[in-house]
């Protein structure tokens, strides 16, 4: 009892450390930049996500972004104008007509301009401070010392934090190996948080990160269960498996996950497709339609590989149990704005649609086995379950659109540390329609976080035309890299490293885990 | 000997079947079927659990509904009649032992038949650790008033007090208590301070900067935050209880009294017309010069607050902001200190007594 008590307290404790109370505040001018904003969100509740948003990701922002006041100013304009655009579309239009009339104040003109070539503009400014650097850091520090409108605290902290960029200390990796006396980057999470983690022409904004709208349960009967948006669940092949337990992994730090990263929450879907074969979709065919589609829901259910199948008449089969883990994401990674997930088994869950978008090719020795499909042959049918089931398990789980993806982008090779080991629904896939972000425009964390690449094996596959997301996490490295001041494929072999580190970590657990099973389900409880 | 015994047992009886019956023409005109149609409903919830009363609220066709039960509970000697007649009317109530524990708004009609008073499961907001039962009884009001959840994961946000600085730790306690029970009952429960939740009822148009005060029964919760980020949040332990006390004890009435008085007559710009009236004044003068000198002391002390551009307002709320005259004497006694910062009004809030209730229902609907 008395044991039980020290847990609750220690939880309590962790649970209070990340309520908002130390999260430091924009200056002045920028709050009311923000309040300018937030009169035009109508509802308290919309208003508060709209204030936790900005001021979040004002938080997140590289203080580099943030030196002098007006350029604290711009960066909250613009994620103001985000949020709100976000919140209610069309708002932006409003804004400009109030910044006519006076009610919104107008930004300034230069810092605008410069934000939006910040990228540039770093590298460059970064690169002439750290050759000036000559005799040391200190005097830079003295350079980027607290401006006027920041206190003497928080001044101080952005110094460290750019500091932290020049030069941070090696211990940050453990046992840093023989690094010489070469710059080490500071891995930390991405500047401007979930702004970057897309691409900067992305700029569809239509798309809300969580669903509102309630989606409930209508009838349940042994077989099937009916959903109130119209999903229908065939329940009769479940199986069980054995009950998520992940760690998540921060994305702001290096440190290792302690029990209070241990989790059992579903925090995402991944998208497979079965790449089996394919009968000609006609009526002449329906009866191998059925036979071969019930044969691979057989052999799926057999192997636990999903949590859900979707066939090609858009029927939805329950595979394993929600609350299970399944097997069909074995090496991969994804991440959220807090987390990394190393293990997508787990923390996702796998919904598989019949079909096939590559195709085999004899090829010659060495060449590619497999190559992209023009078109995929998953069917409208099979469209309107699997939007569906992403809505009413987005609502059930509270799951983000950001972390909707599919198997192909984060799919990988530990060992090689390359992306794309598997390839399904790597392209081509229509995240539109299920009210998605398009993900292979947006940042991959195999390659920002952990700085994986790809071959040219992997090139030929998708004939030269691999998805845009590659490119632009390619140059997001390399402007990281930059502003680090060391060379791109030092950085890379960093983040490796940092892979390496936490991946070879969670083998580990895996192993002690499954030895002592049932001591870590406690834990979880 | 025996006859008086069985006498005396059968004006108790009486008694309580009279009590009982005023019970339920209460709870048919007030409650309604709250707990029914909560059972249906998938919408988030926001939990008041002040020391003197649970207020839940839901948004129920557009509109946010709210019920309430007292935070009280009454032990009777138990007996068979006694037990079919709290059943007949459903009045909540469960046996332990040799006796009958009576909770919610039933407790106080009961305390009035039987002239006593009602012991309360919680003390300057916490769960009273001076009572055995206090776990039980609270656990049994809060199933009576919030249903399970319809759906596992719906959000609830229930209040808690600030800090006080001698009970840290308590406050821990009490949180993972409620909230355990709470999750139970399939609910993705979290807690909110409760002069926050103040500030998200009634602080929007000022987009949540200002300083929210909640003054209740058993103390007073304040926070001060900007842009919905709280800085600075404490409390005092005074409220509506302490000057039932101070006034009962220095004019020797009872307690009950006392605060019929307070709640039915009182008005602080009048002149006292009695002793309780007086005396009442002056406790509750005592209790805003508490709560100002606290304020400005927190906010001298305070390292965190950020830089002010302008002035942020006040908002008064709970049940002892209630009488006529109170923002009046508060901002009196606010003029005179010399403030940290600068105040653009003080006002009270539109329900003071669901104020609370209700920004705990924002704050659930933020996260759901
Ligand atoms: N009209 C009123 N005038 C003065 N005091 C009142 C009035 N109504 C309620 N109270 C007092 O308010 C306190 C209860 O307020 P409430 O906000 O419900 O407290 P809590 O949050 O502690 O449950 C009690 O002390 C009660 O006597
Ligand atoms: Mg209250």
């Amino acid at each position: 009892m008395r044991q039980l008590k020290e847990l609750l307290l220690q939880q309590c404790l962790r649970d209070r450390e990340d309520k908002t109370f130390l999260k430091p505040l924009p200056p002045s001018t920028c709050r009311r930049i923000i309040e300018e904003f937030a009169v035009l969100v109508p509802d308290p509740v919309q208003k508060l996500r709209f204030l936790n948003r900005v001021l979040e990701r004002y938080r997140k922002t590289l203080s580099i972004y943030k030196l002098s006041p007006p350029f604290q100013e711009t960066v909250v304009r613009k994620l103001a104008m985000d949020e709100i655009e976000r919140l209610c579309p069309g708002a932006r239009k409003k804004v400009r007509k109030l910044i006519r009339q006076g009610t919104i104040s107008a930004p300034r003109p230069t810092p605008w301009n410069i934000y939006k070539y910040r990228h540039s503009i770093i590298t460059i400014v970064m690169a002439a401070l750290v050759l000036g650097l000559g005799t040391g850091v200190a005097s830079f520090r003295n350079i980027i010392s607290p401006t006027p409108s920041v206190t003497q605290e928080s001044g101080d902290e952005h110094a460290e934090e750019i500091y932290g960029l020049v030069e941070s200390p090696d211990e940050q990796y453990g046992e840093a190996p023989d690094e010489g006396n070469t710059k080490v980057a500071n891995v930390s999470p991405l500047p401007g948080g979930k702004e970057t983690a897309y691409a900067p022409e992305s700029t569809d904004n239509s798309f809300p990160e969580y669903i509102e709208e309630p989606i409930w349960l209508v009838e349940e009967s042994s077989d099937r269960e009916l959903h109130s948006n119209g999903l229908r669940i065939i329940t009769t092949f479940t199986v069980e498996n054995e009950p998520r337990i992940y760690y998540r992994f921060p994305r702001d730090s290096d440190r290792l996950p302690t029990e209070a990263d241990l989790s059992s929450k579903i925090v995402g879907i991944l998208y497979h497709a079965s790449e089996s074969d394919i009968i000609d979709f006609i009526p002449e065919k329906n009866q191998s339609l059925k036979k071969y589609s019930k044969a691979l829901l057989k052999y799926v259910c057999r192997n636990k590989f999903y949590h859900y199948f979707i066939n090609r008449f858009g029927q939805v089969f329950r595979v394993v149990r929600e609350d299970h883990a399944a097997f069909h994401a074995g090496n991969s990674v994804w991440a959220d704005d807090e987390n990394i997930y190393l293990n997508l088994n787990h923390a996702f869950i796998g919904v598989c649609f019949e079909g096939k978008a590559f195709e085999e090719v004899k090829s010659q020795p060495g060449g590619p086995k497999l190559t992209a499909m023009k078109t995929s042959t998953i069917n409208e049918a099979q469209l309107i379950s699997g939007k569906e089931l992403t809505d009413w398990l987005r609502v059930k789980y509270h799951i983000c659109q950001g972390n909707c993806v599919t198997h192909g982008l984060v799919s990988i090779n530990p060992e090689a540390k390359l992306i794309g080991y598997h390839v399904d629904l790597a392209h081509g896939f229509p995240y539109r329609r299920f009210g998605l972000k398009d993900k292979s425009r947006c940042l991959l964390p195999t390659i920002t976080e952990f700085g994986f690449s790809h071959d040219s094996y992997f090139l030929k596959v998708f004939k030269g035309h691999v998805w845009p997301g590659i490119g632009y996490s390619e140059e997001h490295l390399r402007s990281r890299a930059g502003i680090a001041n060391i060379p791109l494929a030092e950085y890379r072999m960093q983040l490796n490293r940092r892979f390496t580190r936490w991946f070879e970590w969670q083998k580990k657990q895996k192993e002690d885990q499954s030895k002592d099973h049932d001591q870590i389900c406690a834990m979880a409880d | 000997m025996t006859r008086r015994r069985q006498e005396k047992a059968g004006h108790r009886k009486k008694e309580i079947a009279a009590a009982a019956s005023k019970i339920l023409a209460h709870e048919s005109s007030s409650r309604g079927s709250a707990q029914k149609s909560a059972r249906l409903d998938t919408n988030p919830v926001g939990v008041d659990i002040g020391t003197s009363k649970i207020v839940f609220a839901q948004k129920k066709h557009g509109n946010v509904a709210f019920t309430s039960q007292l935070n009280a509970f009454i032990s009777v000697e138990y007996s068979k009649f006694t037990e079919s007649i709290l059943n007949q009317n459903r009045i909540n109530h469960y046996r332990m032992d040799e006796s009958l524990i009576v909770y919610g708004d039933g407790a106080e009609v009961f305390a009035n038949m039987l002239n006593t008073e009602t012991g309360r499961p919680m003390r300057h907001g916490l769960l009273n650790p001076r009572e055995s039962k206090a776990i039980e009884i609270i656990k049994g009001i809060l199933d009576d008033i919030v249903a399970p959840a319809a759906k596992r994961g719906t959000q609830l946000c229930f209040s808690i007090p600030g800090a006080h600085k001698e009970a840290e730790s308590d406050i821990i306690y009490h949180e993972t208590i409620l909230r355990r029970h709470l999750s139970n009952k399939g609910y993705n429960a979290r807690s909110i301070n409760e002069g926050l939740a103040v500030i998200f009822s009634e602080l929007e148009k000022d987009n949540f900067t200002g300083i929210g005060i909640s003054a209740g029964g058993g103390m007073c919760n304040v926070c001060l935050a900007f842009l919905s980020v709280p800085v600075i949040t404490f409390s005092i332990r005074k409220g509506g209880d302490y000057i039932d006390d101070a006034v009962a004890s220095v004019t020797g009435e009872v307690n009950t009294r006392v605060r019929a008085i307070k709640e039915r007559e009182l008005d602080l710009t009048e002149e006292p017309r009695n002793d309780v009236e007086d005396a009442l004044h002056i406790y509750y003068d005592d209790l805003i010069v508490t709560l100002v000198k606290g304020l400005k002391e927190s906010l001298a002390q305070t390292s965190k607050i950020p830089d002010f551009d302008k002035p942020v307002p006040i908002v008064l709320s709970g049940g002892s902001a209630k009488p006529e005259g109170f923002e009046h004497r508060f901002e009196m006694y606010l003029n005179k200190e010399d403030f940290p910062i600068d105040i653009s009004e003080i006002r009270t809030a539109s329900d003071p007594l669901y104020a609370t209730a209700k920004g705990a229902l924002i704050a659930a609907m933020f996260e759901g």
